[in-house]
Order: C-alpha cells, then structure tokens, then sequence
C-alpha cells in the first residue's frame, strides 16, 4: 500500500512541475486588420516570439515590424516607410504579467479568459494596457490568443490627409499563439 | 473627400474638356484615348501590384546559414545595412520544420547544439515540400531578409526569412 501512494505522490508531483517550465514559440502569428470606407487592409506576421511562465505569469511577445506581410506590395512599403517607420523602430513588444494567472490550471483541458497587464510597445511608443486574452489547454497542448484594438493615435502613427479614407483609425489586432516547453 | 478620388475626378474633368476641344481632330481623340488608357492601367498596376514570388527571383546575396547568424549576432545594425529587405539565399542544415494552427510552415536553419537559427517563414507555395523536410537535410533557401530577433529572453537569436522557397535539397 505505502509503495502505491509513494507512487501515486511522485506522479502528482511530475504532474505539477511539467507545467512550472517556461512555454515559448517562435512561429506565433500577429495579424491586423484595418475596416475604412474605400478599402479594408489586412497583414500577417508569422514569426512572432512569445514567452510565458506559467508560475509567474509573466509573459512577453517581441515582433519585427518588417515581417507584417500585405497582400499588396505598396501597402506594405507605405507601411514600413510612412506609417510604422519600421527601419527606426524595428520592433513591437509586449512585457507584462498575466493579472489573473492563478485561475489557469495548465494541466487540465479547458479555455481560460485571461487579462494580460502590461507595457506594450510600437513606433517607439511605450504604453501601460489590459489586453484580453484566452489560454487553451487540451491534450496538453496550449496555445495563447488574443483579439485586441489598438489606436494608431495611442502610438503616434499619424495617417496623412490622402489615406484618411483607406485606413482605420483603429487597428483590430489578432495573436494565435501555439505554446510548447522551453528544451 | 479622398485626394485618390479628386485627382481621379480632376484627370476626368481634363479629359473630357480635352475631348470636347479637340472634338474635329480625329488623331488627336485617338491620342488621348490612348493616353487615358495607359494612364489607367499604369495606376491601377501601380496599386494592385503584389510580392513577387520568390521562386523566380534572383537573389542578392549568397551565404551560408551560420555566417549570416554570426554576422548579425557580431553587430546586428551592420548586418542589417547589409542584408535588411535584400533577398537572401541561405545554405544550412534543417535544424527542425514547425507549422502553425493555419498549417504554415517554417523551417530552421542551424546548428543543433546551438539556440540561433535562421528561421525561414515559408511562402504558401512550399506548404507540401516544407512539411516534408527531415532534420539533418542540406537545403538551400531563399527569402526576404526580414530583421533580426535579438534574444532577449533567453531563448536564442534568430534572422527572420519571409516567403522563403526551396532551391536546392541535397
């Protein structure tokens, strides 16, 4: 009897440390989507880096601004070029904290809305934000998503008079992030 | 109002001024439906074109995987000079293919013991050839030199390839 429990107590505790180790990707997928009166403009990016420990909470995304790929080619340069500025800020971030962590089991199938408390950064422009978010766990899989709007006034991207009808203010941004343990 | 939309208006405005001047002169309409049309086209190309696909494309520079990481790792605002938007062609073994949820892949370049890589987001093409590759494969391929993802969490440094394809599998 005592050498069962020995064994059931070592797998409970294999159980709980195979998720305290840090969950990263480097193929996470950033998409935006703008809605204007003449046209609607989306992008892909992905190479999107992501970490989070699960312990903590804490977790962070960095993406290269010259990865977003348009559909069309002059919407990708205006982009880089005028709007974003891509070659003197190369990078958007996202450092921040899980506010909810606590509420996640990482171990047991399910969907849990999460709140991500954090700084994010674009263009330059660091600002404190609450993105909303889900963690997926099923079959041991998790994978991390968000959709969130970003202001382009927020992150001084100024859209010039000539695109004021191609282009949305607001910026519908979408994260998939499949997670796998840091080797 | 749309400045696209009012200098399209203000060409019409011209054309038909011009059309109704020149009304008698049949060489001259011929001439400017002409000119109309190019003008046209021309924009239109200009604002639908797309990324060309890489397959035929030459590259710009030829290396091999790990020179390109070392150089960017040595100092990464050189390298981007040298390599940033440029189409690139790598030379370096499979370290491992991922997909995404969407079934896209990316293959990585690099040596196994090492955290650094060569990532090569691959074009929507090379979907099936991508998904296919085993590690340990010699295979040249090129793409967009898209930056450089400084490792900041401990997770290596790696140079971002987009809508790489396949030129040679050894």
């Amino acid at each position: 009897m005592k050498k069962i429990g020995l064994i059931l107590a070592f797998c409970s505790i294999t159980a709980i440390t195979a998720h305290t180790q840090k969950l990263y990707t480097k193929s996470g997928k950033i998409s935006f989507f703008s809605s204007a009166p003449l046209e609607n403009i989306s992008a892909v990016n992905r190479s999107a880096v992501a970490l989070l420990d699960p312990v903590t909470g804490e977790l962070q995304f960095s993406v290269l601004m010259k990865g977003f790929e348009f559909k069309k080619a002059l919407m990708q340069e205006h982009f880089n070029k005028n709007f974003v500025e891509s070659d003197k800020y190369p990078r958007a971030e996202f450092k921040g904290q899980l506010s909810n962590n606590s509420l996640v089991n990482y171990s047991q199938d399910g969907s849990y809305k999460v709140n991500a408390k954090g700084k994010l950064t674009i263009h330059g422009v660091t600002r404190d934000v609450v993105i909303p978010g889900t963690i997926t766990v099923k079959n041991g899989k998790i994978t991390a998503g968000s959709v969130f709007n970003v202001l382009l006034s927020d992150y001084k991207v100024t859209v010039p008079k000539m695109y004021i009808d191609n282009i949305s203010k607001s910026i519908r941004v979408t994260v998939e992030t499949s997670l796998e343990p840091v080797k | 109002m749309n400045s696209f939309l009012l200098i399209g208006l203000l060409g019409l405005a011209v054309f038909i001024f011009l059309l109704i001047f020149f009304r008698r002169n049949k060489f001259i309409l011929v001439l400017l439906f002409l000119a109309a049309g190019t003008g046209a086209w021309i924009g239109y190309k200009a604002y639908t074109r797309t990324n060309k696909s890489l397959s035929f494309v030459k590259p710009d520079i030829q290396l091999s995987a790990s020179g390109l990481v070392e150089e960017y790792e040595k100092n990464d605002s050189v390298a981007n000079k040298k390599y940033l938007g440029k189409i690139l062609e790598v030379t370096g073994l499979v370290k491992e293919v991922t997909n995404d949820e969407g079934g896209f892949p990316t293959v990585v370049l690099g040596e196994a013991g090492k955290l650094s890589s060569v990532r090569c987001s691959m074009d929507s093409s090379q979907r099936q050839d991508a998904s296919r590759l085993v590690a340990g494969t010699s295979i040249t391929i090129r793409g967009a030199c898209t930056g450089f993802n400084k490792d900041e969490m401990g997770l290596g440094s790696d140079v971002i390839l987009n809508r790489s394809v396949i030129v040679e599998k050894k």
